[in-house]
């Protein structure tokens, strides 16, 4: 929920947020500067949000990791004088200093240790890198708390994310028919077609029953056959997290490879389609943590937030998934409804 | 830096083995340089000819407060070695139209990647790309928007293959005349600014056009017109020089710009017939308008009373006389700049006063800065996606899978496939393309006994085909030079006229372009009067597959203003973005469609035929749409 308090934009604001004002409007920058992000999990995926959420100009932005920073890593915000230190310490100084304006708190705890009141303190928490059972967790938290949550990841080439807005009203500009020509005006008119705002509600559904709902059956054919396989791999990377409790490392490569062909026909079995195959080739591409892969889904999601902060323009509901290695496309659908 | 080794060898091994050259250092260029670093390119070369602004910081990541007046390219390479030390970037603060980065120059590079804001820079890249037979990847974003293609010569299309879309600009007496529009008032604004401070330019005259076409046949005018010339006032002297003459006395502009030509246009009654006309403002008696605006805004956001005008055209005035003062020699010329205060103040206020006087909508100067400035929203996460789709269309260069590169578009909501990124197949050349079909050729329309060498080498060449250091010949046998590239050799043919070198309608032109290793052969035809009272149109052959966004676009005529791309010595200075004079692509005689001749038909790389016009329009329209 945004803060109800009366916020203006100081004339400092004013000019560094210029172009994005000229674009989203004054309105949705005072949203934005009050709103208190969680975002949980610094690895490539995380420092992507957490500058896209730090130069927008939130309220404040509490970064939530115990990890360890390691050399190597897709965390650009990571000096290599701070490998060894926990990840959020180590990148706290340059996440700062994308825009002194908002607050950068750092909490090295291990996320399962966290409670009901923790999370309650924020608008909006973005989880990454975590087990999808501790994601449901923290979601059923959320919604308890009317806090929109979204939970992204990205593997090698791709990546995916889930959002959860619970019933979400947002406001978008439509056009309506230009004016008529003024009379004896020779010249080709610049007619600015004139807009009009028109306000939606969006309902969306938790990420249990997300993750457990069945698209196939769901969605029409057309649909599936377009995210078969992002679905499939999605959930297969999701439960070999939980099974193994790492994501595939290269150093296992092919034994996690043949892990993961493993998983995913099991799910295809669960599904009854069995017949239906699923390209494993796309399971070499899953390893480590590509920057574009990052940059991209990161983009999408920060821009999400954005857009669930400032209540302007429909959000994405429910999944988004990408994949540069096999239709470079980022495809949206409604799984579970 | 992210652990690359999760694909198989050779993927690595060309990044490693690669070289980059990335152009501009801004909204893109920040985010693409982040992440080649980190997807372990080691060799890069970064080259942007701008300074930092502090409206950059919102995006542009690699830059901090402190930077603000300092070279991208140089501040961008510092905070990109951050990321990974032992990576060599070259920055260069320069323009890369200069002569330095010729063909040789860009063949050392495995791939180009233009990070870029304007078409003349675009379409000079894409020339030199194609020279040298490199890679090049192209993108743009516009908001919420962005598109990222790839171009390869004989393998694409290349980025002139496409009409764009026209700057959009206005008839002379529209803007000196008739306004009806802000934007009208506002473009009549930072051409007074040129003509009281800046480089006076014929096309951009303030005063009362009494060649309006418009006013013709009137008695009245007629006889005030002669009476104006007879009495050899302000006709004969430039805006300049009448304003030194009072040290730019703020009332005597005033009266003149919002008092006398407007009494003056009153009298040409014709005008008024059907147009609410202006009323003229007195000095002596300014409107105070309480304002009832909305509070909460940004301070710029609010619209000044015509008083409040008043006020920041005097202020503005007497801080733009002061510097202009202070300059001397050849550079004795203000250049207006949207980031600079005085020049920002002096437009609002006087395209405010003129709307004000024409009863047309006032803006506030926030909204005047966009349109004067041409601004173009801007945000990170945008910026951020399209450099990540940049490297993944490098990867598959570098792999040498050319058949699975696409252009790809990202979509402010889910298209038809339910897309917010989405692919399409590269089309493959245009074979008329002005640019990159084997004899390149285009036909220019204008007026032999008006148009001077100059004009068609600064306008025509330069402007609109993007020329930047022509050879023309005239093809009459006798192998005339009109234009030399080498500096003195044709400096007397500069002032003459196209006709003086007996160049006529149906005149072929041999226009070569040494530094872009471009020839393309100009066909004339003389025309006394073009629409529009535009100096020039040019048309190349007729397009088989016209985009929808493609729009009849103009020659010179007062437009929004100009623009040379430079290196930014002084850090006020910068590229206006997107103005470019473009060309006009018109169809010849057949005006349809959908008729097709089997021999051009184009073919998608992948090899599917493409339905021609109408397939490419649905695939544009599945899709939003930027020019790039």
């Amino acid at each position: 929920m945004v803060a109800k308090e009366e916020v203006t934009i100081s004339e400092a604001e004013a000019a560094l947020y210029d172009r994005q004002i000229r674009l989203w409007g004054l309105e949705a920058q005072k949203r934005l500067r009050a709103a208190r992000v969680l975002l949980i999990g610094l690895g490539g995926l995380g420092a992507e949000i957490a500058k896209n959420l730090t130069l927008s100009g939130i309220k404040s932005l509490t970064l939530l990791d115990h990890s360890i920073a390691v050399a190597n890593s897709a965390n650009f915000l990571i000096p290599l004088e701070n490998v060894g230190k926990n990840v959020v310490e180590a990148s706290l100084e340059r996440v700062q200093r994308l825009n002194p304006m908002v607050d950068i708190l750092t909490d090295t705890e291990n996320v399962t240790a966290k409670n009901e009141d923790f999370f309650s303190g924020f608008d909006v928490v973005c989880a990454t890198r975590l087990p999808v059972e501790e994601s449901i967790r923290i979601n059923a938290i959320c919604r308890k708390h009317s806090i929109p949550f979204y939970s992204g990841d990205v593997f090698g080439f791709g990546g995916f994310f889930f959002v959860d807005l619970l019933e979400h009203e947002y406001s978008e500009e439509v056009n309506v028919p230009a004016a008529t020509l003024k009379d004896g005006c020779t010249a080709k008119k610049n007619d600015p077609s004139e807009t009009k705002t028109v306000k939606h509600t969006l309902n969306y559904i938790p990420l249990q029953a997300a993750f457990e709902a069945d698209p196939s059956s769901q969605l029409n054919k057309r649909s599936w056959q377009r995210i078969k396989s992002h679905f499939i791999t999605m959930k297969s990377l999701l439960m070999f997290r939980s099974q193994m409790k790492r994501d595939p490392e290269a150093a296992n490569r092919q034994s996690d490879i043949a892990k993961l062909c493993e998983i995913r026909d099991h799910i295809l079995h669960e599904m009854k389609l069995d017949n239906q195959m699923v390209d494993s080739g796309i399971f070499e591409t899953v390893f480590g943590e590509l920057s574009p892969a990052a940059a991209v889904v990161g983009g999408v999601l920060a821009q999400e937030i954005i857009k669930a902060v400032s209540h302007k323009d429909a959000p994405i509901r429910n999944h988004f998934f990408f994949n540069g290695a096999t239709d470079f496309s980022g495809v949206v659908e409604a799984i579970g409804f | 830096m992210a652990d690359v080794n999760v694909a198989p060898s050779l993927l690595d091994d060309s990044i490693r083995k690669s070289k980059i050259l990335v152009v501009g250092a801004g909204g893109i260029g920040c985010e693409l340089l982040k992440n080649l670093v980190l997807s372990g390119f080691n060799d890069i070369l970064v080259i942007d000819l701008d300074t930092i602004d502090v409206s950059n910081l919102n995006r542009q990541f690699l830059f901090q407060k402190e930077h603000v007046g300092k070279s991208k390219a140089v501040i961008a390479r510092e905070s990109a070695l951050g990321f990974n030390p032992n990576v060599t970037i070259v920055a260069k603060h320069d323009s890369v139209m200069n002569s330095e980065y010729n063909v040789t120059f860009f063949k050392q590079f495995t791939v180009v990647m233009n990070a870029l804001d304007n078409r003349a820079a675009r379409s000079h890249v894409n020339r030199m790309c194609l020279a040298a037979n490199v890679p090049l990847i192209e993108s743009g974003t516009a908001g919420y928007l962005g598109q990222v293609t790839a171009i390869r010569k004989g393998l694409s299309e290349c980025y002139d293959c496409n009409p764009k879309a026209g700057q959009k600009s206005f008839p002379g007496c529209t803007i000196r005349n008739t306004p009806s529009e802000p934007i009208h008032c506002i473009v009549w604004a930072k051409h007074l600014f040129n003509q009281l401070f800046g480089e006076a330019d014929p096309d951009e005259d303030v005063s009362p056009d009494t060649a309006d076409p418009e006013a013709a046949g009137d008695a009245g005018s007629v006889a005030l017109q002669n009476q104006a010339s007879e009495a050899g006032n302000v006709t004969r002297v430039s805006t300049r020089a009448w304003a030194q003459q009072s040290e730019y006395d703020p009332s005597k502009l005033f009266g003149k710009f919002f008092c006398d030509d407007i009494k003056y246009l009153l009298s040409m009654d014709k005008l008024w017939t059907k147009r609410t006309p202006p009323t003229p403002l007195s000095w002596d008696n300014i409107p105070e308008e309480i304002s009832d605006q909305q509070g909460g805004l940004i301070k710029d956001q609010k619209v000044w009373s015509p008083a409040e005008c008043v006020q920041a055209m005097v202020s503005s005035i007497k801080i733009l006389y002061q510097r202009s003062k202070e300059l001397n020699g050849e550079e004795s010329f203000l250049v207006w700049d949207k980031d600079d205060e005085a020049s920002m103040d002096f437009v609002t206020a006087c395209s405010n006063l003129r709307s004000h006087v024409f009863s047309i909508p006032k803006k506030s100067r926030f909204d005047v800065k966009a349109m004067a400035g041409n601004i173009i929203p801007a945000i990170a996460t945008t910026n951020a996606v399209i450099a990540g789709l940049i490297v993944f269309e490098a990867f598959k260069i570098l792999e040498g899978k050319w058949e699975e590169c696409r252009h790809v578009y990202l979509n402010s909501k889910p298209n038809a496939l339910n897309k917010v990124i989405a692919p399409s197949s590269l089309d493959s050349a245009n074979p008329k393309c002005y640019v990159c079909s084997p004899h390149p050729e285009v036909t220019v329309l204008l007026n032999v006994s008006q148009m001077t060498v100059q004009s068609f080498e600064d306008k025509v060449l330069r402007g609109a085909l993007h020329m930047i250091s022509p050879d023309v010949m005239v093809d009459d046998g006798k192998g005339t030079v009109l234009i030399s590239s080498e500096e003195g050799e044709t400096t007397e043919n500069m002032s003459k006229s196209l006709s003086d070198f007996n160049i006529s309608d149906g005149t072929r032109l041999r226009c070569e372009d040494f530094h872009q290793e471009y020839d393309l052969n100009i066909t004339i035809i003389d025309r006394e009067h073009l629409e529009e009272n535009r100096e020039f149109t040019v048309i190349a052959d007729p397009s088989q597959l016209q985009p929808k966004a493609a729009v009849e676009s103009s020659g010179p005529q007062p437009s929004t203003s100009s623009s040379k791309p430079a290196p930014s010595t002084r850090a006020t200075e910068s590229v206006e973005i997107d103005e470019d004079l473009d060309v006009i692509f018109q169809k010849g005689t057949a005006n349809d469609d959908h008729q097709q001749e089997p021999s051009i038909r184009k073919r998608s790389i992948s090899g599917q035929a493409d339905i021609g016009s109408a397939s490419k329009k649905l695939r544009l329209s599945e899709n939003d749409i930027i020019e790039l």
